[in-house]
C-alpha cells in the first residue's frame, strides 16, 4: 500500500514537474547571443593568429634552410702541394689565413680533371667550377688559378667574396703560383721557367673585381686579401684547340655558376621574457604605484590620504608578465644593430573584489548605462585576475656599451612597441555603481609600448649565442579608454632570454 | 522547421535557427534549471550557461533521441556544475548535515498543487535533498548514476531521497490542509 502511494507521488511530482515551464527574461537571450558571437570571434582570430605563426615559421624555416644551402666553396687539396680554392662566408678573421700557403716542395702535382677520384677534394669541386664555369670541356687540360678575394665594405664592415679562376693552358707542363706576402697581388706571377699559360681565362664572379684580366677593365678594387693559387693540372690529353676555344668562350661565359656566397645580414632567433607586470599611473615611473599593502593599512605613499577602502576597490596588485616571440636582427654600425620580431605578451593583475552576484544590474555610471549579467561588489572577499592578451611587434635599437671581444658583449636596448589586446579577461571597475564587470568595449585595442634593457651574450662563440637580461616596458598608450582609472598604463619588468637560431 | 532541419540550421550558424532553438527549449528549461537553484536569477545564468554549451556542442546531437531530451541532460548537468561551483549551494551540498531534520512521514500525501506550487516547494528542500530528488524523481536517475555523478554511494543517494520525499510530502501535505481549510472555511 506504502509502495503504492509512494509510487503514484513519484508519478505525481514527474508529471507535474515535466509540464513546468517559465518563460525567461529577455536579457538571456542576449547574453547567450553574445557568448556565441564572441566564442566565434576568438576562434577567428585564433585561426589568423595561428596561420600568421605557421606562416612566420614557415619563412623563417624556409630563410634559415636558404641561408645555410648556400654552400662554402671550399677546394683544399690536401697533401703536399697545397693548394687552395676557398671561397669563405663573411670571414672576419685575418685574409691571410685564408691564403694557401705554397707547398713545401716545388713538386708538381698533377690532377686529372677528367678524373676527380684522383683527388677527391680538388676533383670534386673543380668538376663544379667546369660545369658552370668554364667552357673548357671536361677533359680539357687545366691550371686553375683561384683568387678569393675578400672586399672590405666601408660602410656595412661586410667582406665580400671575390672569386677567380683561371684557366690556363700549356704544354704539358704546369707550375704552381703563389700569391705575394701582402695579399695584394692581383697578378698571376709565372715562375722563371714558365711554360704554361700564354692564355688566361678568367672568371668573374659578380663581386669580384678583380684586374688581372687584362681585357678587363674594371679599375683595380682595394683588396684586404687576394688568393691567387694554381692548381696544377694533368693536361696530358689537352690539345690546344680545346684550350682557345675555351678562352673564346670564356668571354662570352662570364655568368658565374657558383652562387654568390653571400650570408644574409639578418640574423633570426628567440626571444622569452618573464617577469612582473602591472598597471601604473600615467609617466614613466616606476615608482609611481602604491603597494597593496600600503592601500591595506591605510597608509598612503606620499600624495595624501586617500579612502582604504575605495582604492583596495579599485586597485589592481601586480601580476605576471610574459612575452615569447621570433625575431630578426641586423647590425648596422659596429656597435649598433636593430631588431624587430613578433611577440605575444601577457599580462596579468590581481583584483581585491567583493563577492560575485549573479543577477543582472544597470550600470549607473554615466559613461555606461547598460546592464550587466552578473558581477562582483567591492570589498575585499577574494581576488580576481584580471588577464590581458597582447600581439607586439617590438622594434629596437641595440646599442654595445663595452668594448672588446673578450668580454659577453653588453647591449642596451631602447625602442617601441606596437601592440595590439587580442584578448582580455579583466574587471572594469564603476566607481558609481561600485561593482566590478566584464566590458571588453573599454579597451584601447592597440596601444604603444616604450621598452628599454640590458642584455649580455653569453656563449657568443657557439652556434647559437644566448643573450641574457633584464627588460622593462611601459605602455604609452592607455589601457582603459572610457572611465579610465588613476592606474591605467601597463607595465612590466623581469628578466629576457634571446637565443639565436641564425647567427 | 523539424528539429534535424533546426539542428542543421544551427550547425550553420544561422542566427535565425539559433533564435528558434532558444526559444522553442528556453520556457522548459528554464523549469528544469529552476529545480535546481535556489533563486530565479540563479536558474537563468544556469539557462545561459547550459544553452551556450548546446551550440558549442550540438554537433555531437546524434539523434538518436529527443532534442529536449539532450538539452535537459545538458542543463542538468549545468546546473550541477553550478551547484560544485558556487560556495553558497557547496556548503549545503554536505549530504551528511541534513540528520536534524525528521519530517513526519505521511505517505497518503496526494499532489494537488500546480506545477509552480511544487516546484517552489522542491526549491525549499536543502540543496542536497533537492538536488537529489530531482535527479531520482524528476529525471528519473538510477541511485548508482546519482551517485557517481554527485561522487556519493548510492546507499547516501537513497537515504537523502528518502528524507527528501518525506519532507516533501509533510509539506505538501500541509499545503493542501491550508488550502482545503481556506475553501472550507
Amino acid at each position: 500500500m506504502t509502495t503504492m502511494r509512494d509510487n503514484e507521488f513519484d508519478k505525481g511530482v514527474q508529471e507535474k514537474m515535466g509540464e513546468f515551464r517559465l518563460p525567461p527574461s529577455a536579457p538571456v537571450w542576449m547574453e547567450v547571443e553574445r557568448r556565441i558571437r564572441e566564442r566565434k570571434r576568438r576562434r577567428i582570430l585564433i585561426f589568423w593568429f595561428c596561420l600568421a605563426g605557421l606562416l612566420m615559421a614557415g619563412f623563417g624555416g624556409w630563410w634559415f634552410w636558404e641561408s645555410n644551402d648556400r654552400p662554402a666553396l671550399s677546394i683544399t687539396k690536401e697533401g703536399s702541394n697545397s693548394s687552395v680554392i676557398r671561397s669563405t662566408e663573411k670571414n672576419t678573421k685575418d685574409p691571410r689565413e685564408e691564403i694557401a700557403l705554397p707547398a713545401k716542395d716545388d713538386k708538381e702535382q698533377k690532377i686529372n680533371v677528367a678524373d676527380p677520384s684522383s683527388s677527391p677534394s680538388v676533383g670534386k669541386d673543380l668538376s663544379k667550377i667546369n660545369r658552370g664555369e668554364t667552357t673548357t670541356g671536361i677533359n680539357a687540360p687545366l691550371l686553375v688559378k683561384s683568387s678569393s678575394l675578400k672586399q672590405l665594405n666601408k660602410k656595412t664592415a661586410d667582406k665580400e667574396l671575390t672569386s677567380k679562376a683561371q684557366l690556363t693552358a700549356g704544354s704539358g707542363k704546369t707550375t704552381r703560383q703563389q700569391t705575394s706576402p701582402k695579399n695584394k697581388v692581383d697578378k698571376l706571377v709565372p715562375d722563371n721557367d714558365s711554360q704554361v699559360a700564354t692564355q688566361k681565362s678568367t672568371t668573374e664572379f659578380p663581386v669580384a673585381s678583380t684586374s688581372e684580366n687584362k681585357s678587363t677593365t674594371e679599375p683595380p678594387v682595394p683588396a684586404t686579401a687576394t688568393l691567387a693559387v694554381a692548381v696544377p693540372v694533368d693536361i696530358s690529353t689537352a690539345k690546344p684547340a680545346d684550350t682557345v676555344q675555351a678562352v673564346g668562350n670564356d668571354k662570352q661565359q662570364t655568368t658565374p655558376s657558383l652562387r654568390k656566397s653571400k650570408k644574409s645580414k639578418w640574423q633570426t632567433g628567440i626571444v622569452f621574457a618573464y617577469g612582473e607586470s602591472r598597471l601604473i599611473r600615467g609617466g614613466l615611473s616606476l615608482f609611481s604605484e602604491k603597494s597593496f599593502d600600503a592601500l591595506q593599512s591605510g597608509v598612503s605613499s606620499g600624495n595624501g590620504n586617500f579612502n582604504n577602502q575605495s582604492f583596495a576597490d579599485s586597485v589592481p596588485l601586480k601580476g605576471s608578465g610574459i612575452h615569447t616571440g621570433l625575431f630578426v636582427k641586423r647590425q648596422l654600425g659596429k656597435k649598433t644593430s636593430f631588431s624587430a620580431g613578433l611577440n605575444w605578451s601577457y599580462y596579468s593583475g590581481k583584483q581585491r573584489v567583493g563577492t560575485r552576484v549573479d543577477s543582472i544590474r544597470q550600470l549607473s555610471s554615466p559613461f555606461n548605462t547598460d546592464t550587466r549579467n552578473g558581477f562582483y561588489r567591492s570589498g575585499n572577499a577574494s581576488r580576481f585576475t584580471n588577464r590581458y592578451y597582447y600581439l607586439q611587434l617590438p622594434l629596437l635599437l641595440h646599442w654595445q656599451v663595452n668594448k672588446g671581444s673578450n668580454w659577453p658583449a653588453i647591449e642596451w636596448e631602447n625602442g617601441f612597441v606596437p601592440s595590439f589586446l587580442i584578448a582580455s579577461r579583466a574587471l572594469v571597475y564603476d566607481p558609481a555603481s561600485r561593482i566590478f564587470f566584464r566590458d571588453k568595449k573599454v579597451y584601447n585595442s592597440f596601444s604603444l609600448v616604450y621598452q628599454t634593457g640590458l642584455t649580455a651574450t653569453l656563449a657568443s662563440r657557439t652556434k647559437h649565442p644566448l643573450t641574457a637580461g633584464v627588460y622593462y616596458n611601459y605602455h604609452i598608450s592607455r589601457l582603459q579608454k572610457t572611465n579610465p582609472p588613476d592606474f591605467n598604463h601597463q607595465s612590466s619588468y623581469g628578466i629576457q632570454f634571446r637565443w639565436l637560431l641564425k647567427k | 522547421m523539424d528539429e534535424r532541419q533546426l539542428v542543421k540550421s544551427c550547425l550553420k550558424g544561422k542566427p535565425a535557427a539559433q533564435k528558434e532553438l532558444y526559444d522553442r527549449f528556453a520556457e522548459q528549461m528554464l523549469g528544469v534549471c529552476y529545480r535546481y537553484t535556489k533563486s530565479l536569477a540563479d536558474a537563468e545564468d544556469v539557462l545561459q550557461d547550459g544553452f551556450v554549451k548546446v551550440y558549442r556542442f550540438l554537433h555531437t546531437y546524434q539523434f538518436e533521441g529527443p532534442l529536449g531530451a539532450w538539452i535537459r541532460r545538458i542543463m542538468v548537468t549545468t546546473a550541477l556544475n553550478f551547484l560544485k561551483k558556487h560556495s553558497r549551494y557547496r556548503t549545503d551540498l554536505s549530504f551528511d548535515n541534513n540528520d536534524a531534520l525528521h519530517p513526519v512521514v505521511e505517505n497518503d500525501a496526494e499532489v494537488r498543487m500546480t506545477a509552480r506550487e511544487l516546484a517552489e516547494l522542491i526549491r525549499q528542500l536543502p540543496t542536497g535533498y533537492q538536488t537529489i530528488f530531482n535527479l531520482h524523481a524528476v529525471e528519473g536517475f538510477t541511485h548508482v548514476e546519482i551517485g557517481s555523478m554527485l561522487g556519493i554511494s548510492d546507499g547516501t543517494s537513497r537515504s537523502q531521497y528518502a528524507r527528501a520525499r518525506s519532507l516533501l510530502i509533510s509539506w505538501v501535505e500541509k499545503k493542501s490542509q491550508i488550502k482545503n481549510d481556506h475553501y472550507a472555511g
